[in-house]
């Protein structure tokens, strides 16, 4: 059960990832606080979780990442999408529209009929 | 390019590890003091605000191993780590260790040993062109059984003709030459071939060229026997060998004339090092031709009844077998129906692979020994799991601290499972070292008519073997063990508690145990119908005695010496060896018993006017000899009298010898002396029938197989069979070797042209065709006795370790007053129950498995019931002797030690 649960988070957490740097690159830290602040403390996972999953999507070639140095002249690894990463990017938001109308629908349609 | 970032990711994760660890590090520490920072920026104290940033992060290191996770390289890397921990431990318990790689070497080391000779002889194509497409093409004679039968060149041109199946035909035939030029003669093969014979292998030369279509010519044969006329020349193809002993790999060779039988010819090409003509033992044809030339008649002249050619033929692409089969089916009743002698014999044409027909013979017998030594693996695989479940027990202490470290179930199972492989590795390797040395002894010890064992090796096919053997070896051992040892609670309930002496709950040990019992009784039981078998061989009387005989050939060129001259010499020839000190018999025949060829020399009788029809019905073997050749050969004479010098001379009356089979079939009860018999000779380019009168018969003799008794013969006076080469059969007083020197001499006297050929003492030949069932014979205990020896030491170690752990137990029984004796009987009863169940299998077993080696079984049938108690008998003492040390070493257990300790 737990197995089926953190699935469906990975597969989130992975497009949350991807659109965050769909913006800008950005290092992990800077990607951490985007997610937490857009979706407002809703996704409040444990931090740590979010860089598994960066080196998941650098393993499949969706990001990348390069040493470069951030404004307060500290050394930090930024990640920037690749055109696979968009394209990915770009088929998730897709599917995932397509899910949400459904399970609108269905919810609806639930409410409407009971 | 996904997959190509993604790849150098994992590379550069594997090969830059400190890199990977060190920036990982770098980036979660950076992450930690932004959000640390970040806490601080909204009022937190400083500590708290760090305390704050690491409880939201989470566990550091988790998320590390985590990322680690993520990397894709951590099958790989585990598995390295696994390796390197499996030969720490193995090293540590080096005892163990070695015991398991070197009984994992016996059984890999044998199944390789094997497997090559199996692969080289029988799974390697033949060394031709398209070789899958070649079929012999052999003629079957009904009436008489006779199979493996030549053709005569109008049966050859008919198939060319007729076949629809065949892209082509090859014939060749075997001739006893005599090779000349400018340096001394020397005997040796010549191979007569259809100029299409090469293409259709499939053989390119490695100088020169071979046949073609022009160097056939068309001699009339009278030409050979007139020694005034001279033969028109030839064309000469040498092989690889000769060329390099009688002319020194000379390049110029080509061109150079030389004289085969007095034929002048000239060479045109060598063929490549090893080419010879793949066929079966009993097809009596010599296994190495020194020179090939393109048949010398006119192939649509002669008769039908006249076989002598050898036909190879080269299927069409798609074609069957099956197919040209059925087509030749057809082909053989347009000769039945069209040749009066196809049908008196019964004609019918056999379409054989050429392969299959090569190895046919050795194939039962490989099969056979890939099946025992198979066996001998299994036994070995169950020792050493056997040996594994025992350390297994000892590591319980281990397991458990790892699984207490997180270390998963299946994480264990897999370090076993790689020890296990480590193992088998190493077992392999050793076995591929012991096959290395294995091979050669059995090569040594191979009989001389196996085929094609000339060039076995191992090569790409057996080393695969070797890794498939050892992977499925270590799957066979390791699994077990390695599934007890990743559930620790199952190790809990092994432990005895109490109880007798029953099998207790080491019942997968007991089970293998019991396995290898019954594993070995089998093959036990093989080695011991195999002795059997040569025992009852042995045993054949062939018809003659091959103590003290040396047989040699001599084959006149038949250019020189006609049939009244070749009677002359030979009789000549007789006394003066005759002459000789030492020497108490001489006699000739045609051929020499269980050399080859017998099948050949066979010819029709009748006992009245036989009708043209019901001539070839009646077929027994002909035996053109000299007389003293029953008195040489130990033959006895069981009524009239022997052939004689007289009976040679030109105008003696026609007489025969007969053999009692012959006689009993055609007078039976009756005395055969004084019948008349009609037979047949050649004379002039013709075959004559004429009347003989039976002057003695003879006991019978065994001539194409020692196991079989073969037909009646008929001996006749050279005289009548003028151009038959003679083997020379000299009995001596004591080893007649030291006479080949002196023989040789009076034959260069005689005629320097001729040489004596095959010059082997009689009882080689006897040896010889005892010669295969003796190598499967020591082959076959050779792995029962391995297997019982390995089963031994399993039932030792089960036995041992039982004893060890009822320590306890014992002492009780002792302080309890039970004797020795007891001790004994109950630690012997528990080993002897354990055979008893093998043993109870293992003659199941046999009974259902030995009909498998049959057909290489003679005089005992495969259930015979004193092999199988002999084999039970000497299997229980062995059980016996194995459970013994350890029962003995039961009663000394102190009963005050046994007590105090647990």
């Amino acid at each position: 059960m737990a197995e089926a649960k953190s699935d469906l988070l990975q597969g989130t957490l992975d497009m949350l990832v991807l659109k965050t740097l769909a913006l800008e690159p950005m290092h992990g830290w800077g990607i951490s606080v985007r997610i937490r602040h857009i979706s407002e403390n809703v996704f409040d996972i444990n931090q740590g979780s979010l860089y598994p999953a960066l080196q998941r999507l650098r393993r499949k070639g969706w990001i990348k990442a390069e040493w470069q140095v951030t404004e307060n002249n500290r050394r930090a690894r930024y990640y920037r999408l690749t055109a696979a990463g968009r394209k990915r990017l770009n088929e998730e938001l897709k599917n995932w529209e397509r899910a949400s109308a459904a399970v609108n629908r269905i919810l609806r349609a639930a409410h409407a009929g009971g | 390019m996904k997959w190509l970032e993604s790849l150098r990711e994992r590379l550069a994760v594997l090969f830059h590890k400190k890199e990977f660890e060190s920036e990982m590090a770098e980036e979660l520490q950076f992450h930690i003091e932004q959000e640390t920072q970040r806490n601080i920026d909204r009022g937190m104290h400083p500590s708290e605000a760090r305390r704050e940033a690491l409880h939201s992060f989470g566990q550091v290191e988790k998320v590390k191993e985590e990322v680690r996770d993520e990397t894709g390289v951590r099958p790989l890397e585990d598995c390295v780590q696994d390796i390197r921990y499996g030969v720490r431990t193995l090293r540590r318990n080096l005892g163990f260790t070695v015991a398991a790689v070197i009984t994992l070497a016996l059984g890999i080391g044998a199944n390789t040993a094997i497997f090559t000779v199996v692969n080289s002889v029988l799974l390697r194509p033949l060394p031709y062109r398209d070789a899958d497409r070649l079929a012999m093409v052999w003629g079957h004679m009904a009436s008489t059984d006779v199979t493996k039968a030549p053709w005569s060149g109008l049966d050859y041109l008919d198939f060319k003709d007729r076949s629809r199946t065949f892209e082509d035909f090859a014939g060749t035939f075997a001739v006893n030459s005599t090779l000349s030029g400018d340096f001394e003669p020397e005997p040796i093969q010549l191979g007569w071939a259809t100029p299409s014979f090469f293409d259709l292998l499939g053989v390119d030369p490695l100088i020169g060229r071979t046949l073609k279509e022009s160097d056939f010519q068309n001699i009339d044969p009278e030409v050979f026997f007139d020694p005034e006329v001279e033969v028109p020349p030839s064309v000469a193809i040498l092989s690889q060998e000769l060329w390099g002993r009688r002319f020194g790999s000379d390049p110029s060779i080509i061109g150079r004339t030389v004289q085969v039988n007095g034929q002048p010819m000239e060479i045109i090409g060598v063929l490549p090092a090893g080419f010879k003509l793949y066929l079966p033992a009993d097809a009596s044809f010599p296994g190495v031709i020194d020179v090939w030339s393109v048949v010398p008649a006119n192939l649509s002249e002669g008769t039908r009844d006249q076989q002598w050619l050898t036909i190879v033929g080269k299927l069409k692409p798609g074609v069957t077998a099956a197919q040209a089969q059925s087509e030749m089916d057809g082909i053989a009743e347009q000769f039945r129906a069209e040749n009066q002698f196809h049908e008196n014999v019964g004609m019918e044409i056999d379409v054989v692979p050429m392969q299959s027909d090569v190895v046919g013979h050795a194939k039962p017998v490989l099969l056979a020994l890939l099946g025992a030594v198979g066996f001998v693996l299994l036994i070995a695989c169950a020792n050493v799991a056997n040996l594994l479940l025992v350390r297994g027990q000892v590591r319980q202490r281990e397991m458990a601290i790892r699984a207490a470290l997180g270390g998963g179930r299946g994480r264990i199972l897999r370090q076993m499972l790689t020890e296990s492989a480590i193992l088998a590795v190493l077992g392999g390797g050793a076995g591929l070292l012991l096959a290395f040395f294995g091979i050669d002894l059995l090569l040594a010890m191979r009989p001389e008519n196996q085929p094609r064992v000339d060039d076995v090796g191992i090569d790409g096919t057996v080393l695969a073997f070797v890794a498939g053997v050892s992977l499925l070896a270590a799957f066979l051992f390791g699994t077990l063990p390695a599934l007890q040892s990743s559930r620790p609670n199952l190790n809990e309930s092994l432990r005895e508690r109490g109880g007798g002496f029953g099998l207790g709950h080491h019942r997968m040990r007991n089970a293998l145990v019991v396995a290898e019992v019954a594993l070995s009784l089998v093959l036990l039981v093989g080695a011991g119908l195999m002795v059997r078998t040569f025992a009852e061989l042995s045993k054949v009387k062939p018809g003659f005695d091959p103590e003290n005989v040396l047989t040699l050939n001599v084959a006149l060129p038949f250019f020189k010496y006609g049939f009244e001259q070749s009677t002359d010499f030979h009789l000549r020839l007789s006394e003066r060896i005759k002459a000789l000190p030492g020497v108490e018999a001489v006699g000739a025949v045609t051929p020499l018993p269980l050399a080859g060829g017998g099948q050949f020399w066979f010819g029709p009788y009748a006992l009245n006017e036989a009708s043209d029809e019901e001539w070839s019905k009646n077929e027994v073997d002909y035996r053109p000899s000299l007389p003293g050749l029953f008195e040489a050969m130990g033959t006895r004479l069981l009524a009239g009298r022997e052939l004689e010098e007289a009976d040679n001379r030109a105008d003696a009356a026609p007489v025969v010898v007969v053999d009692e089979k012959l006689a009993e079939e055609a007078w039976p009860g009756k005395d055969a002396v004084g019948e008349q018999i009609m037979v047949m000779r050649p004379n002039q380019g013709e075959f004559q029938r004429y009347w003989a009168t039976v002057v003695g018969v003879v006991e019978h003799t065994r001539y194409d197989d020692i196991r079989q008794d073969g037909r009646g013969l008929i001996y006749f006076p050279h005289k009548d069979w003028g151009w038959a080469e003679q083997n020379y059969v000299i009995r001596a007083g004591v080893d007649p070797a030291g006479l080949a020197g002196p023989i040789r001499s009076l034959i260069r006297e005689l005629d320097p042209d001729i040489p004596a050929s095959r010059v082997r003492p009689m009882a080689e030949y006897v040896g010889d065709a005892l010669a295969s069932t003796r190598f499967a014979l020591i082959l076959f205990t050779v792995f029962a006795g391995t297997a019982l020896f390995l089963s031994a030491l399993g039932l030792y170690g089960v036995i041992s370790y039982s004893v060890r752990q009822r320590t306890r137990e014992i002492g009780v029984r002792m302080a309890f007053g039970a004797e020795r004796q007891r001790i004994v009987r109950l630690v012997l009863g528990q080993g002897l129950l354990l055979t008893g169940i093998g043993v109870g299998v293992g003659l199941v077993g046999a009974v259902l498995l030995t009909r498998v080696i049959s057909s290489l079984l003679f005089g005992v049938t495969p259930t015979d019931p004193i092999t199988y108690a002999t084999i039970t008998v000497i299997l229980a003492a062995v059980a016996l002797l194995a459970c013994y040390v350890p029962a003995e070493r039961a009663t000394r257990v102190d009963p005050l030690v046994a007590l105090r300790a647990e």
